[in-house]
C-alpha cells in the first residue's frame, strides 16, 4: 500500500509541474489585469521547439534555448495585438493557441517527416536529479528522487514568484496596474510596458512548461501534447486569485487527481470515467468555492 | 508671483466654451479659494494647471518662467499636484504603498516596506496629517484616502496643492480636520488651491478668493473681512434681468404627484440622502428643483422613477400609491427624461425608430400578438420625427450619428408622446446648443399648457427661473425652501442653495 501511495505522489509531482509552471506565467498577466489564455499555445510551442533544439544540436540546453525563444516570440505576438493594438485579449489568445497547434503539427510533418508523434533515441532528455541522502529514506525517497530538475525549479518558483509579486517594485506596480491603472498612470508609469513584461514572463514560463513536457515528463513530441494543461493552469490562477503558493498547491492537487484516475484503472474502473476525475473535481472545487464566496 | 495663468481660454469642439480669457495667480504660502457654480470652469482651469487638460489659448508662468504643462508628470516636476474628486488609489495596497508607488525606495530591485512606511510616516507627521500609514487603503474612510492622495503629492515635493472640492464627500468633523491640516501645510510654505462652492468654508479658510461664472473670471478678492457670503453668492450667481417670459400664469389643477415624508438612508454609509422630503406637483404647472449638485436631487429622481426604494415615506401619482412599484409598473403613470441620455435615455447603436417605439411597443397598434408591426412603427416614428423637428436622414438612422440636441429630441419625443399626466425631466438641456435648448423649453411650456404636471430638475438657475411656476430648493437631502420665481430674485434662490441667509 505504502509503495502505491509513494508512486502516486511521485507521479502527482511530475504531472503538477507543467501546470504549475504555466500558471506562474499566467499569474503575472492575471495581476496586470490582462486576460491571457495563451498558456496552452505557448506551452505546446515550447514543447515542440524543445524537441527540435535538443534533437538538432544534441543537447537539452539547446532545446531549452529554442523553447524560450518560441515563448518570447509568441509573447511578442500577443503583446502586439492585445496590448499595443488593443485587440480583444481573448480573441488574441485563441488565435495564438490555434496558431501553435497548427504550426507545430505542420512543422512535425515538414521537419521530421512523421505524423502524430516524433520519438527518437537521439532526443536528449533533461537530466534527472537524484538525492543519494534521501533516496535511502523509505517513502520520501521514492516520492522525491529521480525527477527531472525542472520539478524542483517549479517548486522554487513558487517562492520566487511570491517574492517578486509581493516584495519587489515590479510586483507592486504590476498589482497596482491590474487593480487601478489610473493610479499607476498618474505617477508617470507606463501601463503598457508593465503589461508587456507580464506577457513576456508568461511566454517564458509557459515555454518552460513545454520543455518539461517534451524533454522531462516524456522524451518525445506528439501533436497537441499540451492537451489542455494550459487551460487547467488558467482555471487554477483564477481559482486562487493569482497567489503563487496556492497555485503550487492546487497544481499538486490536480496532479494527484490525474494519477489517482490512472490508478483506478487498475481496479477495472472504465478509463473514460477515471479520465474525468480531475475535471469533475475542478468543477466541484469551483462550485464549493463559489458557494463559500456567496455566503461570505 | 509663484504661478501666473494669463488669458486662458478653453474651447471644447465644436463650440462649447469652458473658459473665456481667465487670469489667475498664486502667491507662495497662500490658501486660494476658487469658487463658482457647477460648470463655471473651476475644474477645467485647475486641470489645465495640473497638466490634465491642454488650454486652447493662453500662457502659464511658474516662478516667472513660461512653461508648457503637457502632463501631470510635468506638473509634478514644476511642483504642482492636484487631488481630484475621484481618488485614484489601489484599494488592496497599504496606505504607504500607494504614496510611494512609482518612486519606491528599493535596494537591488527589492521594495523596502519598512523604509517606505517610515518615510511616509515622517512625512505625515511633518505636515500634521493624522493617518495610519500601514492601513489597507480600501478600509480607510474617504477622508483617509484623501490624505493618502495629499501625501502622494507631498512625497513628490509638490509646492502647489490643488484640492478639487475636497469637502464634498466629508462629514463636518472630517472637513474641520482637513482645514486644520491645510493651515499646517500653508504654515510650512505650501500653496493650496481650494476649489469649492461651499461659501462658509471658503470664507473660513482662504486668504484670497477667485470667483468664476460661466467660464469668466468675475473677480479675485482678498478675504480680509470686507467680503461676506452674500456678496460672494451674488458674484457667483450673477444678477440678471429676466429674459424670456414665455409663460402665462394659469390656474393650477389638482395634484398629480404627491410626495410625503420621503426619506432615503444609504445602506453603505448610513447617511441620510433624502430627509423628509415633501412636495406636490399639480396638473398644469412646472415645478423646478434647484440645488447645488449632490444634494439629493439624483436620489430624489431615482426614488421617483422606482429605481431605489425609499427607506420611508410615500409617493402618489394620480391618486395611486406607487411607493412599492418598480419602474415598469410606474411607466403607465409617468414619463421620464433622464439626465444621462447617452447611457440611460437611448440605445445609441439602435435606430431612431427603435428608440422612439420603446415603451410604446408594449401596446397595440405597435404590438401585434408577439410581433411588432413594422409598418405602424415606421409611420409612428416618421410622424414623431416631423412633429419634434428631429434633424436626421430618416427613421432607420442610428441614434449615435445625431447631434446631442437631436438625440435629446428623440428622448423627449418618445416620452411626450406617451401622453402621461406626469413628466419628470432631469437636466434636459444640459450640454445642448442654444437652439435645441430653446426648443426643449418651449416643449416644457407646451406640456404645462396641455395640463400635464411637469417636474424639472436643473442646475441652470436661469432655466428654472424662466420655466417654473414654483421652485423647491434642495440642500443636504432636505427641501429647504419653496419659492415663487415671480416674486423672488435669482440671488435669493442662490442663497438658499448655498445655505447663506440674506
Amino acid at each position: 500500500m505504502g509503495a502505491i501511495v509513494a508512486q502516486l505522489l511521485h507521479a502527482a509531482l511530475s504531472s503538477a509541474t507543467p501546470i504549475a509552471l504555466a500558471a506562474f506565467g499566467g499569474m503575472f498577466s492575471y495581476h496586470a489585469n490582462v486576460f491571457n489564455i495563451a498558456m496552452e499555445g505557448m506551452m505546446l510551442m515550447g514543447a515542440y521547439y524543445a524537441v527540435y533544439g535538443a534533437y538538432r544540436f544534441g543537447h537539452w540546453l539547446y532545446g531549452m534555448l529554442f523553447a524560450l525563444l518560441s515563448g518570447l516570440i509568441l509573447a511578442g505576438i500577443f503583446s502586439l495585438f492585445a496590448i499595443v493594438l488593443k485587440v480583444d485579449e481573448f480573441i488574441t489568445g485563441i488565435g495564438i493557441n490555434m496558431l501553435a497547434l497548427g504550426w507545430t503539427t505542420y512543422s512535425l510533418r515538414a521537419t521530421f517527416q512523421v505524423k502524430g508523434a516524433f520519438i527518437s533515441q537521439s532526443i536528449p532528455a533533461i537530466p534527472k536529479i537524484r538525492f543519494p541522502a534521501i533516496e535511502k529514506v523509505p517513502f520520501l525517497g521514492e516520492v522525491l528522487s529521480s525527477h527531472p530538475f525542472l520539478v524542483f525549479v517549479a517548486i522554487a518558483f513558487a517562492f520566487v514568484c511570491h517574492v517578486v509579486l509581493y516584495r519587489t517594485k515590479f510586483g507592486l506596480r504590476l498589482r497596482a496596474t491590474g487593480e487601478e491603472p489610473t493610479a499607476v498612470a498618474s505617477v508617470g508609469l507606463s501601463i503598457g510596458r508593465l503589461k508587456l513584461w507580464s506577457a513576456v514572463l508568461c511566454g517564458i514560463f509557459s515555454a518552460l512548461a513545454g520543455v518539461y513536457l517534451s524533454l522531462g515528463y516524456v522524451t518525445l513530441f506528439s501533436e497537441n501534447m499540451s492537451n489542455g494543461r494550459g487551460w487547467i493552469s488558467l482555471a487554477i490562477i483564477i481559482l486562487v486569485r493569482g497567489r503563487p503558493m496556492s497555485i503550487m498547491l492546487m497544481s499538486l492537487v490536480f496532479g494527484l487527481l490525474e494519477n489517482l484516475g490512472m490508478l483506478l484503472q487498475r481496479y477495472a474502473v472504465p478509463p473514460q470515467f477515471t479520465a474525468m476525475l480531475p475535471y469533475a473535481a475542478t468543477l466541484f472545487v469551483l462550485y464549493s468555492y463559489a458557494r463559500r464566496l456567496k455566503s461570505a | 508671483m509663484l504661478v501666473e495663468m494669463i488669458d486662458i481660454c478653453k474651447v471644447y469642439p465644436p463650440n462649447v466654451v469652458a473658459l473665456k480669457h481667465v487670469d489667475f495667480s498664486l502667491e507662495r504660502g497662500e490658501i486660494h479659494a476658487l469658487v463658482g457654480e457647477n460648470g463655471a470652469g473651476k475644474s477645467t482651469l485647475m486641470k489645465i494647471l495640473s497638466g490634465v487638460v491642454k488650454p486652447s489659448f493662453g500662457e502659464i508662468r511658474v516662478n516667472g518662467q513660461r512653461v508648457q504643462i503637457n502632463s501631470p508628470v510635468v506638473a509634478a516636476r514644476l511642483g504642482i499636484g492636484m487631488v481630484h474628486q475621484e481618488l485614484a488609489l489601489v484599494g488592496s495596497l497599504r496606505a504607504y504603498e500607494n504614496v510611494v508607488l512609482g518612486s519606491e525606495p528599493s535596494r537591488f530591485g527589492l521594495f523596502q516596506p519598512q523604509k517606505s512606511s517610515q518615510m511616509v510616516k515622517e512625512l505625515a507627521d511633518k505636515f500634521g496629517l493624522k493617518i495610519d500609514v500601514n492601513a489597507i487603503t480600501q478600509e480607510l474612510s474617504i477622508a483617509g484616502r484623501q490624505k493618502i492622495e495629499i501625501l502622494k503629492q507631498l512625497y513628490r515635493n509638490v509646492d502647489i496643492l490643488i484640492l478639487d472640492e475636497p469637502t464634498a464627500a466629508l462629514t463636518p468633523q472630517e472637513s474641520e480636520e482637513l482645514f486644520d491640516e491645510m493651515f499646517k501645510l500653508r504654515d510650512r510654505g505650501k500653496t493650496i488651491v481650494f476649489v469649492s462652492h461651499k461659501l462658509d468654508e471658503v470664507l473660513r479658510v482662504s486668504d484670497r478668493i477667485t470667483v468664476l461664472r460661466r467660464g469668466e473670471k468675475i473677480a479675485t478678492v482678498k478675504n480680509d473681512g470686507n467680503i461676506d457670503a452674500v456678496r460672494l453668492a451674488e458674484m457667483m450667481v450673477g444678477k440678471t434681468i429676466r429674459t424670456t417670459s414665455v409663460k402665462k400664469r394659469r390656474p393650477v389643477g389638482h395634484p398629480v404627484l404627491v410626495v410625503k415624508d420621503l426619506t432615503l438612508i444609504s445602506k453603505t454609509s448610513g447617511k441620510k440622502l433624502l430627509d423628509g422630503v415633501n412636495l406636490t406637483v399639480h396638473a398644469g404647472e412646472v415645478v423646478g428643483i434647484a440645488g447645488v449638485e449632490g444634494n439629493g436631487q439624483k436620489e430624489l429622481i431615482e426614488v421617483l422613477i422606482g429605481l431605489r426604494k425609499p427607506t420611508s415615506g410615500r409617493i402618489e401619482i394620480s391618486g395611486e400609491d406607487v411607493t412599492s412599484f418598480g419602474p415598469r409598473q410606474r411607466r403607465p403613470l409617468m414619463a421620464y427624461v433622464p439626465q444621462d441620455r447617452k447611457n440611460v435615455g437611448l440605445a445609441l447603436k439602435a435606430t431612431i425608430m427603435e428608440n422612439l417605439i420603446m415603451t410604446h411597443h408594449m401596446n397595440p397598434p405597435l404590438k401585434k400578438k408577439w410581433l411588432l408591426d413594422r409598418n405602424v412603427a415606421k409611420s409612428f416614428a416618421t410622424q414623431l420625427i416631423r412633429d419634434f423637428e428631429i434633424v436626421c436622414r430618416g427613421p432607420f438612422e442610428r441614434v449615435q450619428n445625431l447631434s446631442g440636441g437631436n438625440q435629446q429630441k428623440v428622448v423627449v419625443a418618445r416620452e411626450v408622446s406617451l401622453n402621461r399626466r406626469l413628466i419628470v425631466l432631469d437636466q434636459p438641456t444640459r450640454g445642448l446648443d442654444v437652439a435645441s435648448t430653446q426648443y426643449l423649453r418651449d416643449q416644457m411650456i407646451a406640456l404645462r399648457d396641455s395640463d400635464k404636471a411637469v417636474l424639472l430638475v436643473s442646475a441652470d438657475l436661469d432655466e428654472l427661473m424662466d420655466l417654473s411656476d414654483r421652485i423647491y430648493v434642495m440642500r443636504s437631502g432636505h427641501i429647504v425652501a419653496e419659492l415663487d420665481p415671480q416674486v423672488v430674485d435669482k440671488t435669493v434662490v442662490g442663497y438658499h442653495m448655498l445655505g447663506v441667509s440674506a
